[in-house]
């Protein structure tokens, strides 16, 4: 799924979980698949999937997940496995890491970011050069 | 050898034609058996038990939802457990239903029919404190707290239904097209307010904390006014469904 990411953000299909905007949710959530958030969430938030979280989602929580689309507010750290896009309505106080990223005019982040898939590459590289440095 | 149950509303003199019409059918399908009424409700369990006992196989609750409800919580008396194992239950609708719905039973006179053809189902029952149901319940409460899992927990912000769904009804399953598939080992924390919103929580166990004001409506009939543990229990029932089924 998510082949044209920025196309399918609005249409994340076979979702496990949906918090729609009419409910609070706080703890620890830990979802296995797909996860729609479009309330509030407090706590944490762990995912094996995918998660959407829509324009009007507040989530006080550090963030976990394979892949995101971010178009609301998220107070906390943000950690995603591979592809994460922030939309022009996101609000992202926290850091962010990530394998690849998108993001649109007028989101607003402020934290530091690590592109960990590019971290790993140069460090192979650099074993890759100087086969000594191997241990 | 079937046994039928005939909730004590249908001894109203208004329900002898639908009655005539059902015997006859059943007789016809070389169906007929043993026809047990739920006049008292502490004779009709006793009568209940001693037929499964006496080695009925297919158990047929013939009324409303409450009814089915009724035959299905004699059913799983810990003295029946042996004998409940070999038995299949199956559901003649009279009147509205909503679980006659969710079996795929469009009417009193395919229920028959649907009973004949014998395709069968298995079914882990859910359970809320002490009383067993197949397909949800409904929930009622202002700012009700619901806690999943023991991990986090629910809040409805604003005058919205709730339900925790065992057996979807096609009425919910058409609200939710974005989800990928119901998983028949778990429960569903459901939860509208308009056509737009929805949430839609997967679950092992549910706990509602005791507050005012709490309604919880279980299979549209009974009813529990207390503080609930929720969870899929270990019993199953095998039910006679129709090919229109909503699972």
């Amino acid at each position: 799924m998510f082949n044209n990411k920025e196309k399918n953000i609005d249409k994340i299909k076979d979702a496990e979980t949906v918090i729609g905007s009419s409910i609070k949710v706080k703890g620890n959530f830990h979802g296995k698949g797909n996860v729609i958030i479009e309330g509030r969430l407090e706590g944490s938030l762990k995912t094996d999937a995918s998660l959407l979280v829509g324009e009007k989602a507040k989530i006080s929580a550090n963030v976990l997940a394979k892949d995101a689309f971010v178009n609301g507010e998220i107070a906390g750290n943000v950690k995603i496995e591979k592809y994460l896009f922030i939309g022009k309505t996101a609000k992202i106080n926290g850091d962010v890491s990530c394998e690849e990223i998108s993001i649109e005019k007028g989101a607003i982040i402020n934290g530091t970011f690590i592109m960990s898939s590019q971290i790993t590459k140069k460090s192979e590289q650099i074993s890759e050069k100087n086969p000594t440095n191997k241990k | 050898m079937h046994i039928y149950i005939y909730d004590d509303f249908l001894e109203k003199s208004r329900y002898n034609k639908t009655l005539n019409k059902i015997e006859t059918r059943l007789t016809d399908l070389g169906l007929s058996g043993k026809i047990v009424r739920l006049n008292n409700l502490k004779n009709s369990d006793k009568a209940i038990k001693e037929e499964v006992k006496q080695g009925a196989k297919t158990v047929v609750a013939v009324g409303g939802d409450k009814t089915f409800s009724k035959v299905i919580n004699v059913l799983m008396s810990n003295d029946l457990s042996f004998f409940v194992r070999n038995i299949v239950i199956a559901f003649i609708p009279v009147g509205n239903s909503s679980l006659a719905e969710t079996f795929g039973l469009n009417n009193y006179q395919q229920a028959c029919d649907i009973l004949l053809a014998r395709r069968l189902k298995t079914i882990f029952l859910a359970k809320c404190n002490t009383l067993y149901f197949i397909s949800n319940i409904k929930i009622n409460g202002e700012n009700a707290e619901i806690q999943i899992n023991e991990n986090y927990q629910v809040t409805l912000l604003r005058n919205n239904t709730a339900y925790i769904i065992n057996v979807p009804s096609r009425k919910i399953l058409d609200k939710i097209p974005n989800i990928k598939e119901i998983d028949e080992n778990k429960l569903y924390l459901y939860i509208e307010n308009n056509k737009q919103d929805f949430s839609f929580i997967p679950a092992n166990k549910l706990k509602i904390k005791n507050q005012k004001n709490l309604f919880l409506s279980l299979d549209s009939c009974l009813n529990c006014e207390e503080s609930a543990d929720i969870s899929l229990s270990d019993k199953q029932i095998r039910l006679i469904v129709g090919k229109n089924r909503a699972f």
